[in-house]
């Protein structure tokens, strides 16, 4: 069980299933969920804060959705790269997306943080495998 | 002291108003006024020194009456007195300056005796200062001051509580009625008077006035600000509980207090009968389990059992229960309603029991559910003397219950929020399950009023026996409906298309248990579908009618009747461009008589409705046209009953050229969907009305040209004909049409007419040549033709001249020449006569020379004999008709040898024949040329839109032909003597004028099309055709022969951005697809997720399992469709799929290894053989889907009464490469089947596990890569698949 895991979701729904099926599966400890890469960011921005303890359990895993108001997943990750990749250098994102768009996948697993890019739903055996393949366990 | 003149002065020039009066009352005559009061007699010049004062005082005499009779009593009071007098701020109705209206003034007006040294007074002086503005100042604040204390007065008299003030001595200041009240004190007995002398009990007296003094002292008081309970004392001495708040307030810098008070006397006597109460309970239901309450009313006791304490932990000895411990232990959520039930019971004189659930609080702060009975006691009156309540532990059946309940609400919530809409039914069709949205749909509130009811209950009649039907049949059949569209009416009376898919649902054993649809609104797509039928209705009647009037009225109905207009015109803009003309209406039958009549037809720019919206060039609204006669037709506008008007401007190429006007009965909403609506129909229909436009207009050039101009068909018909040939003709047009040409040609004449014009279609050349023709009276009419064929069309262009008068004076001619011919012998032509028999009877010399025959030997000869000179047979042919037909001949004849023309003139004579022969070689030869170039050019300018120019070398216009009229709008003359590049677009010019320049070089030059100026200095697309013929001296110049090639050039352009548009909107749809996948995943992601989480649940409702076990399947199936869906999406769209070299067998070892276990089920014999082809170049996972869809194909359809066998196989065939894959199984009907073979969804055998999706994937795999699929089969003989490959890399 790792420490914990940012979900980046615009829909509700997807959103709490999310954190039910990680919670189900036994896959993190905490589950951060935002509504959009800009909420995402603002977490980000708020990790870096000097003095701010947190900044070390920050989460290994992200869960992205591509397409979201305000800023997309494609944002996100470009924003990620540029500005926190080097501060939290264990972050791996695994792409959540309804889109059917061959050319999305591609795109998505051409970043190197991004491990997966999976159909959703998300779901308890898809995490049980994403902890063995990746070997994620406590880090803190 | 100051001089007389000094003072007189300072009198004169004084601010102050002054005015000197004699003391001869009551005269008071004026001796002397300043200038300050002159002014303020407001330029009214009066000559006022020694008249009565009170006469010209200057105020409204009629309005002052009263102020004026102040002011005499005053100088009488000064003259009695020998005082001074005030009259300080008084009001006086004063001329306004400069008009003849008063003003409202105040005025300090001061009096004051002036003694002479007699003692005597001698004047009397009055001085007057205006203090308008304090005056007016100062009412108004003294106004909002009463106002002010008018409104706190009233705040404290009706207070609920006893207000009372006192100041820092402890003198009462103020004293309210409900202090009277409570107390018993008047408010005027008690003011001033020492407040706790009156009301503190002489027991608390020492404390409240030390108190009062502490806070004076030190600004610190204990007892200020808060609530206090107290004894008070009233009038009659009895002591009585109170509630007392005391405020301090300052006020003017003036300290004091004021207390807000309450009687409580009823309250604390309650709260003692309460006490009493509670100890009965206690004794009475210690014994029992539940926690019992008793209350005593009339006692005002409450009794709370011991089951309190063991159940819910509260333990209060003695019963010294807290106040309010019900209410502060309910949930918060619950005590609104509950104690609103309770009191509810309790009050209803009837009820004598109640019984209610609610959450309660434990003394560990868990909230327990609780079920609560209570028992209530009345007297005979129905007053409520006790009531007993128990409350039983219910806290473990309610959470399961929630826990359930929470699931169904999640499941709910999300069906709640999908915008389609979702509905479940029963077996017998009945609504079970409907979301928010269907609910809106069909018109209900809640869910509880669908239950049981029909699709019949909701719907018109035929569109529920519609679903009706469907519905029977899903159960029927058990097959999913997909995509029915159905026209359904909501509650609000808009008719929506919507887009049902059903699906059955099924209990454990597949037997259907309901039905669950989702239906989508489609509206939008069908009202824009519709729009686009009016569009090509609209373009199919402007093509269909002959007559522009026509299609315009038909396209006015369209519109109209698709708009919900009642009546519509349209005008078209005339062809100088300078008025709009009416040329057709439509109305609703019901007021057709009205619009019947004939109207005003034509509006200038800006006139009338019509004209301003050809002005505006844009679509115009207006409403209420029945007022302020808007419209010139106001008038037949009441008489419809119609409101509003709309007018669309037609725009071509940035032009008005038509203006549509409708009228309807009620105002018009200028929305964007109606505007945008009739602006795009407008867009879409421009270029048509244009063209018709144009097409109507040539037809009147057509109709209106002097000559007959026809169109021919190789068939022998015409095919059009203009309004001239039927009037000289006497023919009407459609007798004309439908018979054949020669029909109405004269009999003499058809037969070489015929030949001519077959020559004509066969050799592809222009014709000219005479006929007659025979009219409808019987008159022959020598008729001219010009034929043009057009190539390729067996059409024939003919422009015909009525040539009768020229022929009649022609045989005028010949009559003469026969009446002198005889007395021409003695002529220089040649000359001879023959007999009847041809026998030469008289020869001249020149005719011997002609002829070359010797004169010796001819006379008695027959002609034929003696003529050595090659004649030819036309010669003796109208020598012999001159004979037979007894009549004058005249042709022309040529000799080949002296290579001479001759004019020959044959006269018949009773005796035999005398021929004249005269040398007309030059004239012929002269004339030939004439003609054929008369031909050629006649040909030319006369025919259609062809523009002809002549320019010299310069490239000035010597000749321009009249056809600019048609083509530019311009006078030919125009051109004359004008650079024809002045004319041309500058961007051409210069690609022109090279071409000009290789005239010295090159003949002819064929020129690409370029823009050249028309009338209205739009620019027309021209392509031409330039002859040097500056040698000719018969043309002497360069001759252009252009045509206008603007509607092609137009039409090129229009349709590379067609393509452009629909390459474009081709992304967009692939755009859309994937958005509407993604869109569609989504939320159905989101329900399979939920779904996995509901699993392992318990549900304890049976119908809701069966529910949620069906939606669980038609989601499945639902996810899977689109997967489908995506897959085929995918293939559609992508042109370069990779390619690589991949072998089969390889292929194939791994999908048989993936489906051994079936294969071993089925006892399944493969047998591959891929040695000839062992490889292909194509797309591996293309390739590999392939077979396993192949694979599970046969294994699915595998014969029940032998093992499969499947048997694959390769060869070579050309560059391609061909695989075979035959099995045994059960076939099917290939003929029966074959248009549908390799469709989407389409199924052959009935089997839950075909989803007639596996071959059509295979079909659009191969044809991805460029191959193809082919069958053969038998039933139950098996199947062979031949795929062909295109093996290239």
């Amino acid at each position: 069980m790792i420490e914990s895991v940012l979900i980046v979701e615009d829909d509700e729904v997807t959103r709490m299933l999310g954190a039910l099926v990680v919670k189900k599966a036994g896959f993190a400890r905490n589950i951060i969920s935002l509504a959009n890469g800009l909420a995402a960011i603002d977490y980000y921005k708020e990790l870096i804060q000097p003095g701010d303890k947190l900044s070390d359990s920050y989460p290994r895993i992200v869960f992205l959705d591509l397409y979201m108001p305000v800023l997309s997943g494609w944002e996100f990750l470009e924003e990620f790269m540029r500005s926190f990749l080097p501060r939290f250098p264990e972050t791996r994102v695994v792409v959540l997306s309804s889109s059917v768009n061959p050319e999305d996948e591609v795109r998505a697993l051409a970043y190197p943080i991004v491990i997966g890019f999976e159909s959703k739903p998300i779901t308890v055996s898809f995490l049980t495998s994403l902890a063995q393949h990746w070997n994620l366990s406590g880090t803190v | 002291m100051l001089s007389p003149k000094q003072s007189e002065e300072l009198f004169n020039f004084s601010p102050v108003a002054g005015i000197i009066l004699k003391p001869d009352e009551p005269v008071f005559t004026v001796v002397k006024l300043n200038c300050a009061f002159t002014q303020l007699l407001a330029g009214q010049e009066k000559q006022l020194t020694g008249q009565s004062f009170l006469e010209v005082f200057p105020v409204c005499a009629d309005r002052n009456a009263g102020s004026l009779e102040n002011l005499r009593r005053s100088l009488f009071q000064v003259l009695s007195t020998g005082t001074s007098q005030k009259l300080e701020n008084h009001e006086y109705e004063v001329p306004a300056p400069g008009t003849d209206t008063f003003q409202k003034r105040y005025w300090t007006l001061t009096l004051h005796p002036i003694f002479n040294d007699q003692e005597e007074i001698q004047y009397i002086s009055l001085s007057i200062v205006d203090v308008t503005d304090y005056a007016l100042l100062e009412k108004k604040s003294r106004e909002l001051q009463e106002r002010n204390v008018e409104s706190r007065n009233f705040i404290m008299n009706a207070a609920l509580d006893a207000i009372i003030c006192i100041d820092k001595k402890g003198a009462i200041t103020f004293w309210n009625p409900q202090a009277e009240k409570i107390f018993g004190w008047k408010e005027k007995e008690v003011m001033g008077l020492i407040l706790s002398d009156l009301i503190v009990p002489p027991a608390f007296r020492k404390r409240h006035e030390q108190g009062v003094d502490r806070y004076v002292k030190t600004g610190h008081g204990p007892a200020l600000n808060v609530l206090l309970e107290l004894t008070a004392v009233n009038k009659s001495k009895k002591e009585f509980p109170i509630e007392l708040t005391v405020l301090p307030l300052k006020q003017d810098g003036e300290e004091f207090f004021c207390g807000f008070i309450r009687d409580i006397s009823a309250r604390k006597q309650q709260e003692n009968q309460l006490a009493k109460l509670t100890e009965r309970l206690t004794l009475a239901t210690q014994a029992i389990s539940d926690a019992i309450w008793d209350w005593n009313i009339k006692e005002g006791k409450i009794y709370r059992s011991e089951g309190y304490n063991t159940l819910y932990g509260y333990d209060f000895p003695a019963q010294k229960w807290p106040e309010n411990f019900w209410e502060s232990n309910v949930h918060p959520d619950d005590i609104g309603f509950i104690s609103a039930r309770i009191r509810e019971v309790i009050e209803n004189a009837e009820a004598s029991s109640w019984t209610g659930e609610y959450r309660f609080r434990k003394s560990d702060g868990a909230y327990a559910f609780v079920k609560e009975n209570i028992i209530i006691v009345r007297e005979q009156s129905g007053t409520p003397i006790r009531i007993v309540g128990a409350l039983q532990d219910i806290t473990k059946a309610k959470e399961q219950e929630q826990a359930n309940q929470k699931e169904r609400n999640l499941l709910r919530a999300i069906i709640d929020n999908l915008p389609d809409y979702v509905f479940v039914k029963d077996r017998e069709l009945r609504h079970v399950i409907n979301n928010q949205a269907n609910l809106r749909l069909l018109g209900a509130k809640t869910e509880e009023e669908t239950l049981g009811k029909t699709a019949a209950d909701y719907f018109a009649p035929e569109i529920a026996e519609i679903i009706h039907q469907d519905d029977l049949q899903l159960f029927h059949s058990g097959q999913p409906i997909f995509d029915r569209e159905e026209l359904v009416e909501t509650p609000e009376g808009k008719r929506i298309w919507i887009k049902t898919t059903k699906i059955p649902l099924r209990d454990e054993k597949q037997e259907i248990i309901g039905i669950a649809g989702i239906s989508q609104d489609i509206s939008i797509l069908y009202e824009k579908e519709q729009e686009q039928i009016l569009v090509q209705n609209i373009i199919t009647a402007l093509g269909k009618f002959e007559s522009i009037d026509d299609a315009l009225v038909e396209t006015l109905r369209l519109i109209g009747t698709f708009m919900q207009f009642r009546m519509g015109e349209a005008w078209l803009i005339s062809m100088d461009k300078k008025e709009l003309l009416r040329k057709g209406g439509w109305a609703e039958e019901a007021i057709a008589e009205i619009f019947s009549y004939n109207h005003r037809s034509g509006f200038k720019c800006g006139e009338g409705f019509p004209g301003i919206v050809w002005q505006n060039q844009q679509l115009e609204v207006w409403n209420d046209i029945q007022v302020d006669n808007k419209i010139r037709r106001t008038e037949q506008a009441r008489l419809a009953g119609l409101n509003a008007v709309v007018g669309l401007p037609i725009l071509y190429k940035g032009e008005v050229i038509a203006v549509f006007t409708f009228m309807t009965d009620t105002n018009i909403t200028y929305g964007e969907s109606i505007s945008l609506l009739l602006q795009q129909i407008a867009v879409q229909i421009a270029l048509d009305i244009q063209r018709k436009k144009s097409e109507d207009e040539l037809n009147r050039f057509f109709n209106h040209s002097p000559d007959i101009l026809c169109i021919f068909g190789a068939d022998g018909y015409f095919k059009k004909i203009n309004t001239t040939a039927t009037s000289l003709l006497g023919y009407s047009t459609q007798e004309l049409l439908s018979r054949p040409y020669y029909e109405f040609v004269h009999p003499d004449d058809q037969e070489f007419t015929k030949c001519a014009i077959d020559k004509v279609f066969n050799d592809n050349v222009p014709f000219y040549g005479e006929n007659r023709y025979i009219t409808k009276t019987g008159d022959i009419k020598w008729l001219a033709w010009d034929c043009i064929p057009v190539e390729g069309e067996k059409l024939l262009y003919a422009s015909v001249k009525d040539i009768t008068e020229k022929k009649g004076l022609e045989e005028e001619i010949v009559r003469y020449n026969e009446r002198i011919g005889s007395i021409l012998e003695s002529i220089t032509d040649g000359f001879f006569a023959v007999d009847k028999d041809w026998e030469v009877i008289y020869l001249n010399r020149e005719a011997q020379s002609i002829l070359e025959v010797c004169k010796n030997s001819f006379l008695g000869k027959k002609l034929w004999d003696v003529i050595s000179q090659e004649i030819s047979e036309k010669f003796t042919a109208e020598l012999h008709r001159a004979v037979v037909e007894n009549r004058f001949v005249q042709f022309e004849e040529y000799l080949p040898v002296s290579d001479k023309w001759y004019g020959v003139n044959a006269y018949p004579s009773g005796t035999g024949l005398s021929v004249y022969l005269k040398n007309i070689t030059n004239m012929v030869k002269a004339k030939q040329k004439l003609e054929l170039r008369e031909q050629r050019f006649r040909r030319l300018i006369q025919d259609g839109s062809d523009l002809i120019g002549i320019l010299d070398k310069e490239g000035n216009y010597l000749y321009v032909s009249p056809s600019t009229r048609q083509v530019l709008g311009t006078e030919p003359e125009e051109y004359l003597g004008k650079s024809a590049f002045a004319f041309i677009h500058e961007d051409d010019r210069e690609r022109i004028l090279r071409y000009f320049e290789l005239l010295g070089k090159e003949k002819r030059i064929q020129i690409e099309p370029f823009r050249f100026i028309d009338s209205d200095k739009n620019y027309r697309w021209i392509e031409t055709i330039v002859t040097d013929m500056t040698d000719d001296p018969s043309v002497g110049g360069i001759v252009v022969n252009s045509r206008d090639v603007t509607q092609r050039i137009n039409e090129l352009n229009e349709r590379e951005k067609l393509i452009e548009v629909l390459t474009q909107s081709n992304k967009d749809l692939q755009q859309f697809s994937y958005i509407t996948s993604h869109n569609f995943r989504a939320p159905l992601s989101n329900i399979l997720g939920l779904m996995q989480l509901v699993e392992g649940n318990p549900i304890e409702d049976p119908l809701l399992q069966d529910i949620l076990d069906g939606l669980k399947k038609s989601t499945l199936v639902l996810d899977e469709t689109i997967n489908d869906l995506v897959k085929v999406l995918i293939i559609k769209d992508s042109p370069a799929v990779q390619k690589e070299k991949i072998t089969f067998a390889e292929v194939l070892e791994k999908l048989l290894m993936h489906l051994k276990v079936p294969l071993q089920e089925a006892s399944a014999e493969v047998l591959i053989n891929t040695g000839e082809a062992p490889a292909v170049y194509f797309n591996q996972s293309y390739l590999e889907s392939i077979f396993l869809n192949l694979l599970t194909n046969a294994l699915k359809f595998r014969s029940p009464h032998r093992p499969l066998k499947i048997e694959i196989s390769t060869s070579r065939n050309g560059k391609n490469v061909v695989l075979r894959f035959k099995d045994n199984g059960i076939g099917l009907e290939v003929e029966r089947y074959k248009d549908r073979l390799f469709g989407l969804y389409q199924r052959f055998h009935d089997r839950p596990d075909s989803k007639g999706l596996g071959l059509y994937l295979i079909k659009s795999q191969m044809e991805a890569l460029g191959g193809d699929i082919g069958i053969e089969s038998r039933v139950d003989a098996g199947t062979t698949f031949t795929l062909t490959f295109k093996n290239n890399p």
